[in-house]
């Protein structure tokens, strides 16, 4: 592997420095708009986002009417035939819509991204920041400790709760964290040592990928980083007015847990997204989902999810009430007769087996034994005896004998019995 | 050996078990002569289909019953309390053939778990059921775009592009990296190693550095903790999986002279932050204990020292006696140990030393690999089958594109009939089923059934069994929308939602729906309503049946190993088989509700409220089976790898007579089945040769 690693260095380069060098030049770019920003006033900045989003919209805006128009003419429809057409060319529209938004979330990146690590700036620069209230910080005023109102402003602390500790935030995006956030915006695995802050990278494509109002969710290892990391990073969205939700929080099922997927970036962790999937498959009316369309995911400890993790189904599972289907107490008392009956019966057949293969009459014996053995293969004193020399042969010479033609002369061993156990295929371990 | 056994009755023990009253209790009815029987009459072609039906019903009951016995039976001769099993506290429980384990939660499946229980007198607990499974990687894998992040990603990145097409992107530190990584300390005994791991633990903490000792297993942990203990070093051990606390204990980690024992995988995501002094003295130490199997773990250990360009070290300790040295190429390490003139005690430091451990760990590597997409296949079977029903699923639920569902089951359903019908020639059969699945007589005449191609018939058939289902619709909206009124306008009863009773005159269905929608759609809504419900009802509990059916598949198909086939392979077809046999049971049970569906009656007293009931959550579990770390799984292969040595195999034999041969010599292969013979280079030979249906031909 090394050695190849080497000889493929020298064709092609090393891999690692030639995917960075490639995503160079949009990190210039994001960095180039710092000096604009700068001069933005907080609102201006806030504004960006609004500008984003409409930009994403009008980008397919043609193909959003069509199939509206597409949708209702469906519903005027009664042709069957037609309509399965019109469904199928929807499908196809909406494939060719989220193409064109990925291609404008392509353009905007720099400027996007430059949006966020803006305001990690002047979150980390300032202790509050006073913005023009809106009705989402109005909302928000209410619910968290972070934002308040004064008059027609409102105010964002920079420090707040996060599951449990307080932090304040001091946090500025460095130029490796931003090729971070860019791999990950193009669907890839981006590894990054301990400590080089993968929380804030993900914040990059969280807040890009968001901004198309489809979702973007952040899975972690485990319930305590899921609620920490969405209370951490949650006021560098909400600021820009995107909400944020931890489905760790609400219950499954709940009007809670769907809100926290109704939200623009969703934390969680990945067994209850995938258990979430599970349930939605479960439900009786489309009320009861809780899911939307799955459009953009970052996986957290990718490694141990995708590699470690790798096929232990998620199960949902319920006892069912067996109802008149068996019945097993009712053939118990038959069963237990029968077989107490033919292990008797047998005990005097090995017993005789036993006795002719001892005078040498191999044939006879050997035929008793078989019949031993396909009505109580497990028998003790049967086990027993097969471990003594020659036993074991002479019952497999035996049975090859009656099983040739197809079981043609089997009958005649089974005659005796109340039933025959067949043991195919690995005969061989029950010897 | 369970799976392949069966028992039977002989002719002498049904009559023993049936008694003289009782003779036909056993007995399967002869499905072929009852029917020629019930023809013979010539009855009335509505009565026939009902004489059969209850044929139908008699062979289901009876072949239950027979199942039953025959699981009674092997519970009774063939598993043997305290050896197959155990009672405790009053449940049967599995113990493991292999390990000797009580396998907890697990039961034999397809009733046998049950006769057991009988048979000890024990409560029969309720099957389970699976309803729904997923795995994790299945489920990411319906992201429209989906991306990773983690410290240790690369030496995966083969294993991340060819299974999930995702691309490994390794950004670099903002700081140089300043730890120092040394080339592995190798020793002879695991006690010379230990008793190095104590002296270097006890300097460096000495020194005021913070350790972290990163080991594979708690047992190891313990150890270490215990030598450590003798020397008074203080520490503390990670163990379990507690996550909050655990996060404290790491992050307590870093301050100076701290000790800290760890399994490798503990305490994923903190940080360790260094005080000032920390840094100046060295920053963090990292000791590993052993090579782990897979790199990524190794590397995982050491990257938590050396944080944002924070001074640290990292050093692992190696003996022969390890695990992964004694697997793999320990007898060259040996020797070359040996040629060095090592004496007890005595190290060796080489970059030598650590290549040949890193080869070996990328054999192993790679082995896991295979075993993993090996089993990723087995999913992706399943995965495909679920993507195929839950979209069927979710249209029903949606309600929209039901219609054209509907109309393609019909379609299907119809080709299925006249298919078999006509190439059996049975233009009666092919009538009677039209009668049962459509309720409606043949468009085609006999004439014309004998003289059309299939697929012109199937056209016929569809299109009058179509017109039929609209008609028989718009009737039931309008036999319902009186009733619908009369409770609507009745101002006593103030419902949103109704039930309402569907029968097929066998089995009764309710299909909730919004009571004012139904009235202002002229009863259009119920309609629709009764087409989702039965549709959801009838998928859900096929799938349910075909999980349990796949899941015996499964168990099954490794018994193929035997017979020197490819399991993997059986399992796919017999999979699809499986999968095409439920879906044609699924269209033909949904088409045969609607077509047969109707309101018992006129009744507005049958018609009650729906009340909103919390969705049934009893008994509803979700699980998924405890994960065993990276550690544990490498051990079992480490078991597993141990077992398979001391079985003599016979390809290997086979393989050392035969001279060893170049990569680029060319060499001549056959195939097993079709006899074709090949002459190529080895090295292209070698991948064909090892699939087993090529075999290398000695010139």
């Amino acid at each position: 592997m090394s050695i190849i690693n080497s000889i493929l260095k020298a064709f092609v380069g090393d891999k690692s420095k030639k995917d960075v060098k490639e995503l160079q030049p949009l990190v210039d770019q994001i960095k180039s708009f710092e000096s604009e920003f700068e001069k933005l006033s907080h609102d201006e900045l806030r504004n960006k986002t609004l500008y984003f989003k409409q930009t994403i919209k009008d980008s397919y805006k043609d193909i959003t009417d069509k199939i509206t128009e597409l949708e209702m003419e469906v519903q005027e429809s009664n042709d069957i035939d037609k309509n399965e057409d019109i469904y199928t060319e929807i499908d196809k529209l909406k494939e060719e819509a989220y193409k064109l938004s990925e291609e404008t979330l392509n353009k905007i990146l720099p400027e996007a991204f430059a949006v966020v690590k803006e305001t990690a700036k002047r979150f980390a620069a300032n202790e509050t920041l006073t913005v023009a209230a809106t009705e989402n910080d109005r909302k928000l005023s209410g619910e968290k400790d972070y934002v308040s109102l004064e008059g027609d402003n409102a105010v964002w602390k920079n420090s707040w709760d996060a599951a449990g500790k307080q932090v304040t935030w001091d946090m500025v995006h460095y130029d490796v964290q931003l090729i971070g956030g860019i791999a990950l915006h193009q669907g890839k695995i981006a590894e990054m040592q301990t400590g080089e802050g993968k929380t804030l990278v993900a914040t990059l494509p969280l807040y890009l990928n968001a901004l198309t109002g489809n979702g973007a969710h952040l899975v972690t290892v485990n319930d305590y980083l899921a609620k920490r990391d969405s209370a951490w990073m949650a006021p560098i969205f909400e600021f820009h007015g995107l909400s944020v939700d931890c489905i760790d929080h609400h219950r499954p099922n709940s009007d809670g847990r769907r809100a926290a997927y109704n939200a623009d970036i969703t934390y969680g962790t990945n067994n209850e997204f995938g258990f979430d999937y599970l349930r939605d498959n479960m439900a009786h009316t489309p009320k009861d989902l809780v899911q939307r369309p799955h459009n953009y995911a970052i996986v957290d400890e990718v490694d141990s999810v995708l590699v470690d993790d790798a096929r232990t189904p998620l199960i949902i599972s319920r006892s069912v009430p067996e109802g008149d289907r068996h019945e097993f107490n009712e053939l118990k008392p038959k069963v237990s007769e029968i077989v107490q009956k033919q292990r008797q019966h047998l005990t005097g057949v090995l017993a005789e087996a036993k006795k002719l293969i001892a005078e040498g009459n191999s044939k006879e014996g050997g035929f008793l034994l078989l019949r031993v053995y396909r009505g109580l293969p497990k028998n003790k004193a049967f086990i027993k005896f097969l471990s003594e020399e020659g036993v074991k042969q002479l019952l497999q010479k035996t049975e090859n004998f009656y099983m040739q033609d197809n079981n043609r002369e089997m009958p005649k061993v089974d005659e005796d019995l109340l039933f025959v156990i067949d043991e195919k295929n690995n005969r061989d371990r029950a010897y | 050996m369970k799976k392949t056994t069966e028992i039977e009755l002989t002719d002498k023990g049904v009559n023993y078990i049936s008694g003289e009253q009782n003779r036909d209790f056993f007995v399967m009815p002869d499905i072929g002569a009852e029917i020629a029987k019930i023809e013979q009459q010539n009855p009335e072609i509505e009565e026939e289909a009902e004489l059969k039906e209850e044929l139908f019903k008699d062979f289901t009951v009876k072949s239950e019953r027979i199942h039953t016995m025959s699981q009674l039976l092997k519970a009774y001769t063939l598993f043997e309390k305290d050896v197959e099993y155990v009672v405790i506290d009053n449940k049967v429980m599995i113990v493991d053939e292999q390990t000797g384990r009580i396998m907890d939660g697990r039961r034999y499946s397809d009733g046998l778990h049950q006769a057991i229980e009988a048979k000890e007198n024990v409560k029969i607990e309720a099957l389970t059921q699976t309803f729904a499974t997923v795995t994790l990687q299945n489920y990411f894998r319906m992201y429209s775009k989906l991306a990773g992040m983690t410290g240790t990603a690369i030496t995966e990145a083969g294993e991340f592009w060819e299974i999930y097409k995702l691309d490994v992107v390794e950004i670099p530190t903002n700081r140089p990296i300043a730890r120092d990584d040394r080339n592995d300390l190798i020793y002879k005994t695991k006690r010379e190693k230990y008793n190095a791991i104590i002296d270097e633990v006890t300097k460096l903490s000495q020194a005021g550095r913070p350790v972290l000792i990163g080991t594979t297993s708690v047992e190891i942990s313990e150890l270490l903790s215990k030598l450590l203990s003798v020397r008074k070093v203080p520490h503390n051990v990670l163990n379990a999986k507690l996550h909050k606390k655990e996060a404290d204990v790491v992050a307590d980690a870093g301050n100076p002279g701290v000790v800290t024992i760890a399994t490798n995988m503990a305490g994923r995501g903190t940080d360790i932050k260094l005080t000032p002094d920390v840094k100046k003295a060295g920053g963090l130490a990292i000791i590993g204990t052993e090579r782990h199997d897979s790199r990524r773990v190794d590397r995982q250990l050491r990257g938590r020292s050396g944080r944002q360009g924070d001074p640290g070290s990292s050093q692992f300790y190696v003996s022969l006696e390890d695990n992964l040295m004694r697997l793999f190429g320990s007898d060259r390490v040996a020797k070359m140990m040996d040629k060095m003139g090592l004496e007890e005690g005595e190290v060796i430091q080489h970059s030598m030393m650590t290549k040949s451990i890193e080869r070996a760990r990328e054999k192993v590597e790679e082995n896991n690999f295979g075993v993993r997409k090996r089993l990723l296949e087995y999913d992706d079977v399943m995965n495909a089958q679920r993507e195929v029903v839950y979209k069927r699923r979710r249209h029903a639920l949606q309600g929209e594109r039901l219609k054209v569902d509907i109309a393609n089951m019909v379609y299907d359903t119809c080709e299925v009939i006249v298919e078999g019908n006509k190439a059996a020639n049975d233009y009666k059969n092919f009538e009677f089923e039209l009668i049962k699945y459509f309720s409606m007589t043949s468009p085609v005449s006999e004439e014309e059934f004998g003289k059309l191609s299939a697929q012109e018939i199937t056209g016929r058939v569809y299109k009058a069994g179509y017109d039929h289902y609209k008609e028989k619709m718009e009737r039931n909206a309008a036999t319902a929308l009186p009733v619908i009124k009369k409770v609507y306008e009745d101002n006593a009863n103030n419902f949103e939602r109704i039930v309402v009773p569907f029968t097929d005159g066998v089995k009764t269905l309710n299909v909730v729906t919004n009571l004012q929608e139904a009235y202002e759609s002229d009863g259009k809504q119920l309609v629709t309503d009764f087409e989702k419900n039965i549709s959801l009802a009838i998928i859900d509990d096929s799938w349910k049946t075909h999980l349990r059916k796949m899941d015996e598949l499964k168990q099954s198909v490794q018994l193929a190993v035997h017979e020197q086939k490819d399991p993997l392979l059986i399992y796919k077809f017999e999979a699809f088989e499986l999968f095409k046999a439920m879906i044609e049971k699924v269209n033909k049970e949904i088409v045969s509700f609607l077509f047969k569906g109707e309101l018992p009656s006129g009744n507005p007293n049958d018609i009650r409220e729906a009340r909103n009931v919390p969705r049934k959550k009893e008994n509803i579990q979700t699980s998924k089976e405890e994960i065993p770390n990276s550690d544990e799984l490498a051990a079992r292969n480490r078991a597993a790898g141990q077992t398979q040595r001391q079985r003599p195999a016979v390809t290997e034999t086979i393989v050392r007579e035969q001279p060893k041969i170049g990569r680029n010599e060319k060499v001549t292969i056959k195939n097993v089945m079709s006899g074709e013979s090949k002459t190529l280079k080895y090295k292209q030979a070698e991948p064909l040769i090892s699939k087993g249906d090529w075999v290398l031909i000695q010139d």
